[in-house]
């Protein structure tokens, strides 16, 4: 009786409570208002989503200096590049880098300590780590990023010039940058970089003085949050932690099902705003007016996750023009025909995408925050064709139909078709976020990798034209009136690594040693010479790439029987070694490969200019690398 | 064991030890096997514990006052009623718990958990009861 008592008076207190926040709910909450808290306020009421996202890579983005934080070796070995000599090193628990005198000096004090750095913060925990240092001038608040890196999957130094994509260049400090008015904006949560000195900037340089923001500007900078948390996506939740403190508010929503308007849900927005939650970051932007450029330097960006990103900013495309003028701007961090080339541009690739523009697709269509593995924020069925089928299930019945490649091969895999690995960025190559179909006449027209001969690479355009025709109809002879300057009867992948602009060496280079192509490990031997000239590209990151293919793929080929004896020596191959030191490496390994070579193989096939014994038609290849655009790229992150 | 108060407690407390040692090894076996709709649930581990925990400890509780009550409570009627509190306490305490992880919220139990402080309450005047007759008896 007195269960039922209770009960009763539960009940009746439960309608009372659900029906007296009503208003409450239907009334929309502007977000921006609202205080940023941290994610130590989202804890206590969400633990799982909270856990989630602890292990995401995007927690650590940016971090305090610690044992637990740092994770390059600073272990006083000395680290070397173009004679200048510095030694990271951990003191009491002090993460140091110490540079030293010149070699020359070795024996008279070379090992004395000329400068000493502190690393005062870490960005970056998955492919490699960049560290933070403050102002060593003074301007405590001001943090620099110093050229050294630690690439984590290669357990080494190595400096920033060789990270980012641009031409060989031996300027120590050429990447030395300030983190306060740009890595701040993306790598963090509710970023102000509040630069202080502005107007007295604006004065100096009325006066004639030759001073800018990075080099000049006094920065008093504060986060909500080192790293990348709740609020990014979820918008500033101080309004939300408050009003929930009150459990009978929180049982009234978990009652009625309704959503919370003091909180951003981005399953829940619209599909435009849903992947401009992503693209804020994830898609390169300025401030709408060059005026709001000071605002972002002062305030930080206005944009606040639930908004319509386009009233906060510009996005940056092919034909943007540039805030320099004379500078080729945008142009090559796309394709020719616009789609996106670097990566922090995949929110351009989506809304290029014809499953965004006719469909429903959105960035959570395939990723999750709260689910899956780290790396991709992936779930493992999203790792499958699954993602695609979820729309496109009418493929499902008969994806060979639908593909014309054996069940369970690359060829019959969505991604590699559709979302091709055709993007540069932090020394990796990833896949394009503009899903769309392949097109060979297109992309030979456009220098854009094609998926089929990234993966056919003994195939020529002119092959894969004939196939595609076949299999899936299309205009057989548009390839033939494009304008391409390599011929289109030569291995695709071929002239992307000789004739190609830096990002289609670097892709090029990188899928060398993929070991889902067809072709079995004799006949990729014919890739080995090609690799070899590869080493000599002026862009280290290319060298970086085709040094990688060359290991994997010697690997490979030794486990296949055929042992060239290059692996070892591709994996000691410093790829930022002098210019004279590497030659004397290539030729090394050029030597092996001749030496080793096993008397047995079938001949190269045709168009991969090799002759029988696998040597290359230097004529023809140093006719294709003339070819090369002229235009230098140089690319940061 | 002539005392019908007794019988009723040792045998309503050793299943509550019995059932809730074996709601402890499930929850082992969730551990085990990673069930996700354990482990991945913060909150539903700790109700699920909370109630795993204070089952087995309330009903060795229960045991401790049926071996005891003769001597604390000598009137049949005030033994009965102390029993009876303590045992509906001792079910709906670690029930409340049990059930309030059961289609819950992330950061709240489901509505079941107010009836833990009910069970609390019940299970406090039956052990109140119980501590004053010990004094008196002392007396």
């Amino acid at each position: 009786m007195s269960l039922a008592v209770y009960a009763s008076a539960v009940g009746l207190a439960g309608w009372r409570v659900t029906s007296g926040y009503e208003d409450d709910f239907r009334t929309p909450f502007p977000h921006r208002e609202a205080p940023w808290v941290t994610s130590e306020a989202c804890r206590s009421c969400h633990p799982d989503h909270h856990a989630s996202w602890e292990r995401t890579f995007h927690r650590t983005m940016t971090q305090e200096a610690s044992a637990a934080s740092v994770v390059g070796a600073f272990d006083g070995r000395v680290v070397t590049f173009w004679g200048i000599r510095a030694r990271p090193v951990e003191r009491n628990g002090r993460f140091l880098i110490e540079y030293l005198g010149p070699e020359a000096d070795t024996g008279e004090g070379g090992d004395e300590v000329q400068r000493t750095l502190e690393i005062a913060r870490t960005v970056g925990s998955r492919r490699y780590q960049q560290y933070l240092v403050q102002d060593p001038e003074g301007r405590a608040d001001n943090y620099y990023r110093i050229p050294l890196l630690w690439h984590i999957e290669e357990e080494r130094w190595i400096h920033l010039n060789g990270a980012f994509l641009g031409p060989d260049d031996p300027n120590y400090d050429k990447h030395v940058a300030l983190w306060n008015d740009n890595c701040i904006f993306c790598h963090n949560t509710g970023p102000v970089p509040g630069l202080d000195n502005y107007d007295e900037l604006v004065e100096r340089r009325t006066s004639g003085e030759a001073v800018d923001i990075s080099s000049h500007g006094q920065f008093r900078s504060e986060v909500t949050e080192l790293g990348i948390a709740c609020e990014s996506c979820h918008g500033p939740a101080g309004e939300h932690a408050e009003r929930n403190r009150d459990p009978l508010r929180r049982y009234a929503l978990h009652f009625t099902n309704k959503d919370d308007p003091t909180i951003v849900h981005p399953a829940k927005l619209d599909g435009e705003r849903s992947v401009a939650v992503c693209g804020q970051c994830h898609g390169q932007r300025m401030p709408k007016t060059n005026a709001g450029i000071v605002d972002w330097m002062r305030t930080g960006p206005t944009y606040r996750a639930g908004e319509d990103l386009s009233e906060a900013v510009r996005l940056v495309w092919r034909d943007t023009p540039p805030p320099v003028p004379e500078s080729d701007g945008f142009a090559l961090r796309f394709w020719k025909d616009g789609t996106p080339r670097l990566t922090a541009y995949e929110y351009q690739g989506i809304l290029s995408s014809p499953c965004y523009q006719r469909g429903e697709l959105t960035c959570l269509s395939c990723h999750s925050m709260h689910g899956g593995d780290v790396f991709g924020q992936l779930a493992p069925e999203k790792r499958t064709n699954q993602a695609c089928l979820q729309c496109h299930g009418e493929i499902a019945r008969d994806i060979s139909a639908h593909t014309h490649h054996e069940l369970g091969s690359s060829g019959s895999s969505c991604y590699e078709c559709h979302m091709p690995k055709a993007v540069y960025g932090i020394l990796a190559i990833h896949r394009s976020h503009r899903i769309e179909n392949p097109d060979i006449a297109r992309d030979t027209a456009t220098d854009r990798p094609n998926a089929c001969t990234s993966c056919h690479l003994d195939r020529s355009p002119v092959w894969v034209a004939e196939r595609t025709s076949e299999w899936w109809g299309g205009d057989l002879a548009a390839l033939a009136r494009t304008t391409s300057e390599a011929p289109v009867s030569m291995s695709g992948w071929l002239a992307g690594l000789h004739a190609g602009d830096p990002v289609q060496r670097a892709v090029a280079a990188e899928a060398s040693a993929r070991v889902d192509t067809p072709l079995s490990p004799r006949e990729r031997v014919f890739i080995v010479p090609h690799l070899l000239l590869a080493l000599f590209d002026t862009y280290p990151a290319v060298r970086w790439f085709a040094r990688r293919s060359l290991e994997d793929l010697s690997r490979e080929l030794a486990t296949a029987g055929i042992d060239l004896g290059l692996a070892d020596g591709a994996d000691a191959f410093d790829y930022l070694a002098d210019v004279s030191e590497r030659e004397e490496a290539v030729k090394g390994l050029m030597r092996l490969f001749r030496e080793n070579l096993p008397g047995d193989l079938t001949p190269p096939p045709e168009g991969t200019l090799l002759n029988e014994r696998f040597e290359p038609d230097m004529d023809e290849i140093l006719r294709l690398m003339r070819m090369q655009s002229t235009k230098v790229i140089q690319i940061g992150e | 064991m002539n005392d019908p108060v007794q019988r009723s407690c040792l045998r309503f407390g050793w299943t509550a030890v019995a059932g809730f040692l074996a709601l402890g090894l499930a929850l082992e076996v969730c551990h085990l096997f990673k069930a996700p709709f354990y482990v991945d649930a913060t909150l539903r581990r700790e109700l699920w514990t909370l109630a795993h925990a204070h089952g087995a400890l309330l009903g060795l509780t229960t045991v401790v006052f049926g071996l005891t009550a003769e001597r604390c409570l000598p009137d049949l009627g005030a033994r009965r009623t102390a029993s009876w509190l303590l045992r509906a306490g001792a079910l709906l305490v670690p029930l409340g718990f049990f059930l309030g992880g059961v289609g819950n919220a992330e950061g709240d139990p489901s509505p079941s958990i107010l009836v833990v402080p009910l069970g609390a309450a019940l299970a406090f005047l039956g052990i109140l009861a119980a501590a004053i007759g010990a004094f008196r008896k002392a007396d």
